[in-house]
């Protein structure tokens, strides 16, 4: 793929416009972060939790306008090896949302930091991946918002069993088992979209 | 017609995706956090505001996505073609999408209001008053969604406005002695036992009514006719509502176990009184005829500021009921029992380091503790029965006075 | 006149989409030819009342458009089938007329014989309550036809009514076309010159957004010579207007 047929592949699959929200996205979660671990009246960097689970949501739903063309049938017919592209466009997305938001959690990054932030960045785009192939890159924002937003909203009391699982979003990096859905929605999510791409 | 046309849009339109989003949303909410508001009419009231945090992102997405729908289908052009004022069909679009998300609702409430209705043993006056509020406060926030949804007709637009309605109704809580929380329609400062006048609720819902037209006419362009509503909604701004909750004295009253040692909870939490009673007697029994000690438990809620009372050890229901309206979490009951036999609101003693081998006060008292869960150490064992005794009741009688140096004093070894 | 235009003037930023282009036209079924980029599309759109001319005047069922109550007005005697169709996919089709049915403003009671009537005369009675996005491509055009007659316009305008319909329905189509004709003014913008010949009374040839030719599709093949490209007469007729007026 020469230069300039890269760039317009990023351009067909607003890229730009992910990479400009992107940035806001980053910045908004630093200066959110450091906010609330400054405030007095909270626990320092455990009152980031807001920013640890809905910043790698808002990056993910920006991806998902990435995940397909505007017509995926007709680009499938071309003799591109698809599989490659799609893998390379999820696995470096994911990398870079990563890293941009691990990078606003590097202070006490164990705590509701640039770990939880690395978890839940695998975990939503994942979903979000893997809804473009079951349900359309359209609306493949739709599962991950409903349920990041659902899981924050009904605020599990408490931690440690059944809710380090399904209210992984929510845990402390230090939670071992929330690692685990995350990390197969992830891959689960990337192989699916790697396998068969958005569906068209 | 138009009730066909309605019909048309719940059955085939947005509206369908809207209940299924807020059915699901609440059914989650609701078994996520249960204590919240299994069997107490008011605490369900209350909860269901709460989660609103939840449901008003949800009915602005589904508003902005219907807002966005003409032109994802590719259907501007043909409407501009139409004679029908174009706010027409913004309005059906926006009455369905909102009546959509309320029936959503209805199939989780009804059950939860069944479950209550199962185990509920208290519904005071006035339960009821946070819950008009809800439809208007998610019609304002369909109606914002539509607005939004207008301006900005991407794909990306329901989601993302949904996330930034869902942050800026969480802001109060960071705020937490902030006036302005009241604008919120998700207003956590609610309890199940505390009673708002109905001038409040009035005021909350006159606000919220009024947002939902400034955001339509605005939606439609209608600049000027925004005008009049928005300055009413304005002096509402300017005359914030009365804020004088009262606890509802009904909802507190204790009710108690008939054989002594007594368990009291509040009526309220009625239904949970076989459970804490089972939970909490044998400490109870153990205490029995030791001087000095507690002869009854009540719920914490129940407790007023500054009323010291020798004979009651407290413990908290926060956080306990079940689906199914039994205790969740039998050992942390017993824990906030065992707790507040040793500590009546003391200050933290200054010069300690808390630990047991240093400081022969908090010997004494792990002592007494290790005692109650039926595991003393051998220096208290080697005692005779009624000394025993007689100790268990000077030191939770010290520790409760907050008399650390009588504490030290007792110490066994 | 149902349609009067004179000197309309459209531009699109500083391309002058349409130069002083003058149309009349009255009962009947008209057919718009002109190679692409002529201008077919907007002014089309003009009729329609979607795009605002720069210049000029358009008078439709015989009033000028001046206000909101002369638009509406208009509106509701108008049928319009865009080039680019759109429609909803979950509606049944049945649900899909009706909607644009109330859009149009037409009395309640009237809408649902208007409906079924509309729809039988595209052939689309027994999809009627099949969801839209299951329906092929030419009855989704089909579709789109049946919500611009359900009103029964006394304007009808048609963008490229005839794309994606197979053989056996454009024949079925030409038929509709020419009893739609009877009491309505008709303008069926398309490529397909065989078309116009068949169910066209009268045809006009929109070149650079001016009008070239106006005249029956006999006098269009008349004025083609063996010399002109094309494979019937009326396709030499328009290579030679087109030529003649390039030159």
């Amino acid at each position: 793929m020469t230069a300039r047929a890269l760039r317009l592949h990023l351009r067909a699959r607003g890229v730009p416009r992910f990479g400009a929200g992107l940035i806001l996205v980053t910045v908004f979660a630093g200066v959110a972060a450091q906010w609330l671990a400054t405030r007095p009246f909270f626990d320092g960097p455990g009152a980031r939790v807001p920013v640890v689970a809905l910043a790698p949501l808002l990056a993910a739903l920006l991806l998902a306008g990435t995940l397909a063309g505007a017509d995926e049938s007709l680009e499938r017919v071309t003799p591109v090896r698809w599989r490659l592209v799609r893998a390379a466009h999820v696995g470096a997305a994911t990398v870079l949302v990563a890293l941009l938001l691990a990078a606003t959690g590097l202070h006490d990054p164990a705590v509701y930091g640039s770990y939880a932030l690395v978890r839940n960045t695998l975990g939503c785009t994942g979903l979000v991946a893997g809804a473009a192939v079951l349900i359309g890159a359209r609306l493949a924002w739709l599962p991950a918002f409903a349920y990041v937003v659902t899981v924050y909203g009904a605020s599990p009391a408490r931690d440690g069993g059944w809710e380090n699982l399904w209210a992984w979003p929510l845990q402390p990096s230090t939670a071992g088992w929330s690692w685990a859905p995350a990390l197969a929605a992830c891959a689960a999510g990337a192989v699916l979209y790697v396998r068969w791409g958005a569906r068209g | 017609m138009i009730g066909r046309i309605l019909r048309i849009e719940l059955r085939h339109g947005s509206a369908a995706l809207a209940a299924l989003a807020t059915a699901v949303g609440l059914t989650w909410v609701l078994v996520a956090n249960p204590a919240q508001w299994v069997g107490q009419w008011g605490g369900l009231a209350v909860y269901l505001r709460m989660c609103l945090l939840v449901l008003c992102p949800l009915f602005l997405a589904a508003g902005a996505w219907q807002a966005g729908r003409d032109r994802r289908a590719r259907t501007v052009e043909l409407l501009g073609t139409v004679p029908r004022p174009a706010w027409h069909p913004m309005l059906t679009g926006w009455a369905a999408v909102t009546l959509g998300g309320l029936c959503g609702l209805a199939l989780p409430l009804l059950v939860a209001a069944a479950m209550t209705a199962r185990l509920a043993t208290y519904a005071g006056p006035g339960w009821w008053g946070p819950l008009p509020t809800v439809p208007i406060g998610l019609a304002a926030a369909s109606a914002l969604g539509v607005l939004i949804g207008r301006r900005f007709p991407g794909r990306f637009t329901a989601p993302v406005a949904g996330l930034a309605l869902y942050v800026g109704l969480a802001l109060p809580a960071y705020f937490p002695d902030s006036r302005w929380a009241v604008l919120s329609p998700a207003t956590d400062e609610f309890r199940s036992y505390v009673l708002w006048p109905a001038s409040f609720h009035t005021w909350q819902a006159a606000w919220l009514g009024l947002l939902a037209a400034v955001f339509l006419l605005l939606a439609t362009r209608r600049w000027w006719a925004a005008v009049v509503p928005a300055a009413l909604a304005g002096t509402l701004l300017v005359a914030l509502p009365p804020d004088e909750p009262a606890e509802d004295p009904g909802a507190l009253a204790l009710v108690c176990t008939e054989r002594a040692p007594r368990v009291c909870v509040t009526r309220i939490n009625e239904f949970l009184l076989p459970d804490v009673d089972a939970v909490l007697r044998p400490g109870l029994e153990r205490l029995a005829g030791i001087p000095g000690t507690p002869v009854e438990a009540v719920e914490e809620n129940a407790r007023r500021p500054g009323g010291h009372r020798p004979g009651t050890a407290w413990f908290s229901l926060l956080d306990q009921a079940t689906l199914t309206g039994g205790v969740a979490r039998r050992d942390w009951l017993e824990t906030t029992f065992r707790s507040s036999l040793g500590d009546d609101g003391c200050p933290p003693p200054p010069d300690s380091t808390g630990d047991p081998v240093e400081d022969a006060s908090w010997r004494t008292e792990l002592a007494a503790f290790l005692w109650m869960e039926g595991d003393p150490p051998p220096e208290l064992t080697a005692l005779p029965g009624q000394r025993q005794r007689e100790w268990i009741g000077r030191v939770f009688a010290a520790s409760r006075a907050c008399d650390r140096a009588e504490l030290a004093r007792l110490a066994l070894s | 006149m149902t349609v009067a235009v004179e000197e309309l003037t459209v531009r699109y930023g500083r391309r002058v989409v349409l130069n002083g282009l003058d149309l009349a036209l009255d009962t009947g079924v008209h057919g718009l030819l002109g190679p692409n980029g002529a201008g077919k599309t907007t002014l089309m759109r003009v009729l329609a009342t979607v795009a605002p001319p720069n210049g000029g005047g358009v008078r439709l069922l015989g009033s000028a458009i001046t206000g909101e109550k002369e638009l509406r007005a208009v509106r509701r005697q108008l049928g319009y089938l865009p080039q680019t169709f759109g429609f909803y996919p979950r509606f049944t089709v049945r649900e899909f007329v009706e909607y644009f049915a109330w859009l149009k403003e037409m009395p309640a009671a009237r809408i649902p014989v208007a409906v079924d009537r509309a729809l039988e005369r595209v052939g689309l009675l027994d999809r009627a309550d099949d969801r839209m996005k299951t329906l092929s491509g030419g009855m989704q055009r089909r579709a789109g036809i049946a919500q611009a007659i359900v009103n029964d316009p006394r304007l009808l305008l048609l963008d490229e009514p005839t794309a994606g319909l197979d053989p056996e329905q454009r024949v079925a189509f030409r038929s509709l076309l020419r009893e739609l004709g009877v009491d309505a003014c008709v303008l069926v913008s398309t490529h397909l010159v065989e078309d116009v010949a068949v169910a066209c009374e009268r045809v006009s040839l929109v070149d650079g957004g001016r009008l070239v030719f106006s005249g029956t599709p006999a006098q269009l093949a008349a004025a083609g010579g063996d010399g002109d490209a094309g494979d019937s007469a009326i396709e030499r007729g328009y290579t030679a207007v087109l030529r003649a007026a390039r030159a």
